[in-house]
């Protein structure tokens, strides 16, 4: 009886810097220290059934991440938590567990937005002319990495929302299959120049309702 | 928090290099020790982090409750220019602290062309590169190893070498320590205690003098009371020594990332190029009660997907059959897979292999050494074309399309036929493909034939030969890949690096000198192809007035002293003189277990030598 489970956990400080697939890496091999009962593929090289979510980029912390893991057998939500906090560095934990149904949609699915914390050593002018400029509705055309290659883009429909709270920004763009913003180019591109951003991190990814 | 910030970090390619933090990683309350040592490994994490032996002495100097042993590794070019343009130190993982107030640096040699970046490490951390420089409160540098067995190129760097295997001499050295802290005495003292201890050698009480023609007139003490002969050590008992049961488990980067259990030490075969075959004798085993115990708690702390039987020769383990045996049943349900680092051709059998690809296949290596029977006779490989041969037919039969075969050109005595029968043999293992398929339909076979050059090592029997230069060494390359048959692939690297490696391993103390200045003009990381600047060698040599071609293109006469002479690893030189003349008449020489050869180690009282393996 193969049982999956969507598990969300938080990347912090201490491996904000490891790669998408180093985090794969090391939930299989936290589950083997805590004897998660884990599915493996079949097959010539079998591997552990889990599946991540979007990668976040390198240098980027989050409190908001999801990974889909398969089990062969079912376990309390909450113990799978506890099992494999226990095991983890100090840096990756565990937030939630659920039992997913059958034929759940995949974990990006649904994600339209991802809302980040920006700390940077912004002068009052930048926070200013930052949430001035990201009120204005006329299009914001600059240079954007897509698959393609760098080309003009308009990310005035990626950025969703800009707000201030004490020396932080709060910045809402685009995430998912659809289109994706890097927060970095938002507040750059709104402040005109760029500018000395320190931290970036995820406090959440949204689905259309959350908007 | 990163002692390199995050903008610098950002970056630089690999930031997790450089942030510690793994599962695993010791931290400890710095207020708490006596001793900290920075453990240093003159090469990036991803290589550093592969070596058992570092990670081995790791967890053991952090088993004692007085030291804090902590990570150090070069930073990679990118990170080293922006260490330097914004006044940064070396620095340790674990602490994220600059290593220049530490107690200890301790160095492990694996490799001669990582010695520029141990002057260059220890300028990024503030310590004077000279021994002779190093004032009060500077660190101790120490260094071990299998380089460290001919200590005289690093002389003038190192302050303390510990000589043979490191696990009981370190604890002593640290023990050492502790007690000249506490009677706060001066920095000469320290060494001078430190040189009492069997298997320390402290270079700078010693001198060594030349004759006209460059030798070595004479080596000596210009200390009291140090000895004359620096012996290597060896652990009371093999099967007892510490082996660590957690082990740092790296996020990622790292090139050999599973757990690593050292199930045998030493060699028996005596392949006479072969200086590790040499320096770890007698060969020793853990028990397979030892290693299963081992597993479990190894597999348990770290979770990892692959445990690897480390040892010069894993297929001559007394019991490998019950051991692998043992092994998947414990972790087969875990989906734990087995790896044998080097597999010998005569000891290759179907269960062996089997056993191994149980979980997962992966492609075969061999290593013949050498393409003729005379060859491998001179090298005492022991090994013949039918042992290889019956080897690659049970891998084609049993599955196997994929088989690298290693060998080594420029031996001593090689003649252009020894180096086209690389090629004859490399075919008939091609043909054995498709003799064992007979005509049916079959995957297209992946045959690699490696050939690396050889370098003559201190420690050896061919300790005195002579290495062929760069431009022969070329025309054998060439020789062979023209050989080849068109099916089969050739990896061989340009000689210089052999080459230079071959002036630096038999050098002398004034070789030193040469890699200050190779580092001054900007060498470091020697050991990547795309660093090593070979005229920067050349114009290092020719600033110091020395000769590289004395160093590796010039036979050595028997009755010259060599610069390492003054260790003792236990093989006696009469025995490599023995060999090297029996290598001369292809004479073969048999394992240690079968007949004993006389080589000296026996007064170790341990091993194989004293028909008692685990001790």
């Amino acid at each position: 009886m193969l049982a999956t489970y969507r598990i969300k956990y938080g990347r912090y400080e201490g491996v904000k810097y490891i790669a998408h697939l180093d985090m794969l890496r090391l939930f299989a091999r936290a589950a083997r220290r805590c004897y998660l009962p884990m599915a493996y593929s079949q097959g010539f090289n079998p591997h552990p059934l889990f599946v991540f979510g979007m990668p976040i980029p390198v240098g980027t912390t989050s409190e908001d991440e999801y990974v889909d893991i398969t089990l062969t057998e079912d376990l309390e939500p909450q113990q799978i938590i506890d099992k494999m906090n226990a095991v983890m560095p100090k840096s990756v934990r565990l937030l939630g567990a659920k039992l997913l149904p059958d034929n759940a949609p995949n974990i990006m699915k649904s994600v339209v937005a991802s809302k980040y914390r920006v700390s940077g050593n912004f002068t009052e002018e930048e926070y200013e002319s930052i949430l001035k400029k990201a009120k204005e509705t006329e299009p914001l055309v600059v240079e954007k990495r897509t698959k393609s290659g760098t080309r003009p883009t308009d990310i005035r429909p990626m950025i969703f929302k800009v707000e201030r709270q004490g020396d932080y920004l709060i910045v809402t763009t685009a995430a998912g299959n659809e289109m994706n913003l890097r927060p970095e180019l938002a507040v750059n591109s709104l402040a005109g120049h760029e500018t000395e951003i320190t931290k970036i991190h995820r406090l959440a990814l949204l689905d259309k309702e959350d908007l | 928090m990163s002692y390199i910030p995050d903008n610098i970090l950002l970056s630089v390619e690999k930031p997790s290099r450089y942030t510690g933090g793994e599962w695993n990683a010791v931290i400890k309350d710095k207020n708490k020790v006596d001793i900290r040592v920075g453990f240093c490994f003159a090469d990036i994490y991803d290589i550093g982090m592969s070596h058992l032996g570092m990670k081995l002495l790791y967890h053991m100097m952090n088993e004692r409750p007085d030291t804090w042993c902590e990570r150090v590794f070069a930073p990679w070019p990118d990170l080293e220019a922006k260490m330097r343009e914004g006044g940064y130190k070396l620095f340790a993982l674990e602490s994220q602290e600059t290593v220049d107030k530490f107690d200890i640096l301790a160095f492990t040699l694996q490799y001669e062309m990582a010695y520029t970046n141990i002057l260059n490490m220890l300028d990024l951390a503030g310590v004077p590169v000279f021994s002779k420089d190093r004032g009060e409160g500077v660190p101790f540098v120490i260094a071990g190893g299998g380089v460290a067995n001919n200590p005289e190129p690093l002389a003038d760097y190192i302050d303390i070498f510990n000589l043979g295997e490191g696990e009981e001499v370190l604890n002593e050295i640290l023990d050492t320590y502790k007690e000249w802290k506490k009677a706060g005495l001066s920095r000469k003292e320290f060494l001078k205690m430190a040189a009492k201890i069997p298997g320390v050698y402290v270079p700078a009480f010693y001198e060594e003098t030349y004759n006209e023609d460059g030798t070595i007139k004479e080596f000596k003490a210009i200390e009291p009371d140090v000895p004359a002969t620096i012996t290597k050590r060896v652990v009371e008992s093999f099967d007892k020594a510490y082996f660590p049961d957690k082990l740092v488990v790296p996020y990622g980067n790292v090139v050999h990332d599973r757990i690593m259990i050292e199930v045998m030490r030493g060699c028996s075969h005596g392949c006479r190029f072969c200086q590790a075959g040499f320096i770890y004798r007698p060969v020793r085993e853990r028990s397979v009660d030892t290693i299963m115990d081992l597993a479990k708690k190894l597999v348990d702390s770290t979770g990892y997907e692959e445990i690897s039987l480390l040892s010069l020769s894993t297929c001559d383990y007394t019991n490998l059959e019950q051991l692998t045996d043992a092994l998947l049943d414990e972790f087969q349900e875990r989906r734990v897979n087995l790896a044998l680092p080097s597999t010998r051709v005569d000891a290759f059998t179907l269960g062996l292999m089997e056993r191994v690809s149980k979980v997962r296949k992966s492609g075969l290596t061999f290593a013949p050494e050498a393409g003729t029977q005379r060859m491998r006779d001179v090298i005492n490989k022991g090994v013949t074309e039918e042992d290889l041969i019956r080897s690659v037919r049970l891998a084609f039969e049993g599955g196997w399309n994929n088989v690298k075969l290693y060998f080594m050109i420029g031996l001593p005595y090689e003649t252009d036929e020894d180096v086209l029968g690389i090629a004859d043999l490399a075919k008939k293992v091609l043909d054995q493909y498709y003799d064992v398929h007979a005509g049916r339909k079959c995957r297209r076979p992946e045959i690699t034939v490696s050939v690396s050059t050889f370098v003559p090592k201190p420690f050896t029997p061919f300790q005195w030969a002579a290495q062929p230069d760069i431009e022969e060494i070329k025309r054998r390359q060439q020789l062979l890949k023209g050989a080849l048959d068109r099916r089969i692939r050739f990896s061989w690297h340009t000689p210089e690096t052999s080459v230079l490696e071959g002036t630096l391993s038999r050098g002398d103390r004034r070789i030193g000198k040469v890699i200050y200045e190779v580092w001054k003009a900007g060498g470091t990381f020697d050991a990547w192809d795309d660093y090593m600047d070979y005229d920067r060698w050349m114009e290092a040599f020719s600033k110091c007035g020395l000769s590289p071609a004395f160093y590796n293109c010039r036979e050595r006469g028997l009755d010259e002293n060599l610069p390492w002479d003054h260790v003792s690893v236990g093989v006696t030189k009469k025995f490599f003189q023995r060999e090297y003349e029996k290598a001369q008449k292809g004479e073969l020489t048999a394992p240690c277990g079968k007949n004993c050869a006389g080589c000296g180690v026996a007064k170790y009282g341990r091993g194989v030598c004293v028909g008692d393996i685990q001790n």
